[in-house]
């Protein structure tokens, strides 16, 4: 299902709507050259390099990056990781990198929340995963795009 | 950015909301004995000081909410960082 279009304030109607990776290039993307498609090569350098660990979940994308906005100043997400990456993360410095906040900030990344799928599932009362649903600056209802990793 | 009370609601809602995920995260960390939490504690714990700071700004600005739900004009120098 195609993602809904932005309303007038320039985000997507509040709600999680599910995406895929060729739409979100297409829709977020820009023009070559621009903020936008910087931002798109570093999310999709982000993901390769945490598929290439093996590690998956689900990412919950936020930010100016994916309202109307022109010129995004970057992209905050929340990776829902699965048991493999769990695992992974326990034993592997570099898959935990990944997933370092300064790390991921130093290389552009932007802001990369983490919590695992084994955590929602034993504390469902302090999972938020509705946390990127309110502008952080307008303090608006919004909505947010979900992809699986 | 707070501008009335209900941003500060909202703001308030926020807070609770990541400090709820990173203690999720902590007591899975605990639970499971990962040695991950110092790492993946670090954008919650960015984010909160983030919203801490805006909530600490509006309310040293704006100290006395107003019967209709506004708060009145600054009294207090907002603090220089």
């Amino acid at each position: 299902m195609a993602l809904p279009d932005f309303r007038e304030d320039g985000w997507l109607p509040e709600g999680h709507h599910p995406t895929t990776w060729d739409e979100i290039a297409t829709r977020f993307g820009g023009e070559a050259g621009s903020r936008r498609a910087q931002l798109v090569l570093l999310l999709l350098q982000w993901r390769d390099a945490v598929q290439a660990k093996g590690m998956g979940g689900l990412l919950i994308l936020n930010g100016s990056f994916i309202s109307r906005k022109e010129k995004p100043g970057d992209f905050d997400c929340l990776f829902i990781y699965n048991a493999a990456a769990a695992q992974l993360i326990e034993e592997n410095d570099e898959a935990l990198d990944l997933l370092s906040y300064e790390r991921c900030k130093a290389k552009g990344y932007g802001d990369i929340f983490t919590f695992s799928e084994a955590a929602v599932r034993a504390f469902p009362r302090f999972c938020h995963l509705d946390m990127f649903d309110t502008d952080k600056v307008t303090k608006q209802s919004k909505g947010v795009v979900e992809v699986e990793i | 950015m707070i501008t009335n009370a209900a941003d500060l609601n909202v703001a308030l809602q926020q807070l609770t909301q990541f400090t709820d995920m990173l203690e999720g995260m902590r007591m899975h960390a605990e639970q499971t004995n990962s040695r991950t939490f110092p790492v993946l504690s670090q954008a919650y714990i960015h984010r909160i000081r983030e919203i801490n700071a805006e909530i600490c700004d509006y309310l040293q600005t704006h100290p006395y909410p107003t019967d209709n739900g506004t708060h009145a004009a600054p009294i207090l120098p907002k603090q220089q960082v």
